[in-house]
């Protein structure tokens, strides 16, 4: 019979040579010896003598066989089977000693799994809480990318209209250049009154050579003079003034035409809104970052699940235990028998009582599996297939 | 709500491994060693939404168990779930007659276990 489990070991076989084996032959070479003595036959030939004396003794020898033991012979085996009670014990110990450190060892990994379990829930509470900072930071961007956007409009309204102003103004106070063209024009009235002031003058002459009929043209003629007179101190006044006028917005186009090249307000304000715009749009892509899931869902979720699949599969002790717990069982059961056999031993009454019991215990052990590989690891050793197609089509997980 | 679940083996590392991966799903677990304990537990209160319970146990089994809960007043819909080594074909179709719910054979992976819950209790 094939054993799965270790095989105990059988202990070795006592010689059948010594003394007890030579009395087979001893009896013959007597008995032998005695028939031809005692025998009136006449003289056989000695071939004769030594068949029968080996015939004889193989007959002694049969018998000597088939003679009952003593106690004697049985007492080390008896002995041999209460030693086995103690050393069947001792291994069921040895079993239980494994399933309780095996024990320990899955609890301990339970607890290991938990703590890692809670280390994880910790990191997800943070990054939970980085995340919610991240996104009040992503909302405070936003708002104030949305105000920034605001002023920049403001901003780039304001520039174009100080540019336009700028260019207005210029061309405004170039305009006013023109009332240089002014100065000819004066500078004829000067020399108009000066004419009409010779013109008076050479009347009032023509007057006083026409004497009394001229006196009323001298009148009109010194009247004339007085005019022209009047007309050129104007006229030079208007001039000094265009002058002071044209020198003003002379130096009024010039600071503007400066204020314009030199200095380029403007032009360095749009370099600046530039610089912002291109800010904005690297705070609008940091936002987006800020905001995106990044897979950390999915990533709890395979922690998860991981350690669920870790805990299911500790429950491989337990099966264990049920499977070693059975086999302690049966060692059990081996031992009583041992310690029966070993007490029937000791009389002759009780060694006719003797029968075969080990056989049903392994037949009984079918009726105490619980499961499936139990029964199929039975079917495999003692070479039956009672059960085994009902086991391979029953699923795992059956709701009614 | 939290679901709660009650979980009924003599196993020690069976009912931490459970109600440690229960606990992870969002469920509430309490647990007993047998059937004895169980229905301590239950007439403490309060009343689960399910049991999951072994078979072979000393002092009261899951089938009777079963039998007992389904007794009980206010407990007769409660759903019970069987995990268990226990093969045998004529257990089986007893734990059905006496009202379980499902029959789960050990070892079932967490999220096996999980999926199975969540078709038995709606919502949760």
């Amino acid at each position: 019979m094939k054993t799965t489990g270790s095989e105990l070991p059988v202990p070795a076989r006592r010689s059948s040579w010594g003394w007890r084996a030579a009395v087979p032959q001893v009896l013959a070479v007597t008995a032998t010896g005695c028939l031809a003595a005692l025998l009136p036959l006449p003289s056989l030939p000695p071939a004769v003598v030594a068949l029968g004396a080996a015939a004889l003794a193989l007959v002694l020898c049969q018998l000597w066989g088939q003679r009952k033991p003593s106690v004697d012979t049985l007492a080390p085996v008896a002995e041999e089977l209460q030693q086995s009670q103690p050393y069947l014990s001792l291994m069921s110990e040895q079993l239980d000693g494994a399933l309780h450190q095996c024990e320990q060892d899955v609890l301990a990994v339970i607890d290991t799994l938990g703590g890692v379990n809670q280390a994880a829930l910790k990191q997800v509470e943070r990054i939970d809480q980085a995340t919610e900072k991240a996104h009040e930071l992503a909302a405070v961007l936003n708002e104030k990318l949305m105000v920034d956007r605001q002023l920049s409009a403001i901003l780039e309204m304001f520039v174009n209209k100080q540019e336009r102003d700028m260019q207005g103004n210029v061309e405004r106070i170039a305009r006013l250049q023109e009332v240089r063209a002014l100065g000819p024009m004066v500078e004829v009235i000067s020399e108009v009154a000066r004419h009409i002031h010779i013109l008076s003058i050479n009347a009032t002459i023509e007057a006083a050579r026409a004497g009394e009929s001229g006196r009323g043209f001298a009148v009109v003629a010194s009247e004339v003079r007085r005019l022209a007179t009047v007309t050129s101190n104007a006229a030079v006044e208007i001039s000094e003034r265009i002058r002071v006028v044209t020198v003003g917005i002379d130096q009024e186009v010039d600071d503007a035409m400066n204020a314009g090249k030199g200095d380029n307000a403007a032009g360095s304000m749009r370099a600046v809104m530039g610089d912002i715009a291109s800010m904005h749009e690297r705070f609008a892509t940091a936002s987006a970052r800020l905001q995106a899931d990044d897979g950390i869902e999915e990533g709890n979720n395979a922690i998860r699940n991981g350690l669920g699949d870790a805990l299911g599969l500790i429950q491989f002790q337990d099966v264990l235990r049920q499977r070693v717990g059975h086999v302690q069982q049966a060692l059990g059961s081996l031992n009583a028998r041992m310690a029966t056999l070993g007490e029937q031993l000791q009389t002759a009454e009780a060694r006719a009582q003797i029968t075969p019991q080990v056989g049903a215990l392994i037949e009984s052990l079918r009726s105490s599996y619980v499961m499936d590989s139990q029964r199929h690891t039975h079917n495999v050793v003692t070479g039956t297939t009672a059960g085994a197609t009902a086991a391979a089509e029953r699923p795992k997980i059956e709701l009614f | 709500m939290t679901k709660k679940i009650l979980i009924v083996d003599d196993s020690a590392t069976m009912t931490m491994s459970l109600k440690s991966g229960l606990e992870m799903s969002g469920f509430s677990v309490t647990t007993a060693s047998d059937g004895v304990q169980a229905l301590e537990v239950l007439k403490a209160g309060p009343k689960p939404d399910l049991i999951i319970t072994d078979i072979n146990m000393p002092n009261m089994g899951g089938l009777e168990l079963i039998k007992n809960v389904k007794a009980m007043p206010g407990f007769r819909f409660v759903p019970i779930l069987t995990l268990t080594t226990e093969g045998d074909a004529a257990k089986r179709d007893e734990g059905k007659r006496l009202g379980a719910t499902g029959w789960l054979i050990k070892p079932i992976k967490g999220p096996e276990l999980v999926q199975v819950i969540r078709q038995v209790l709606p919502g949760a």
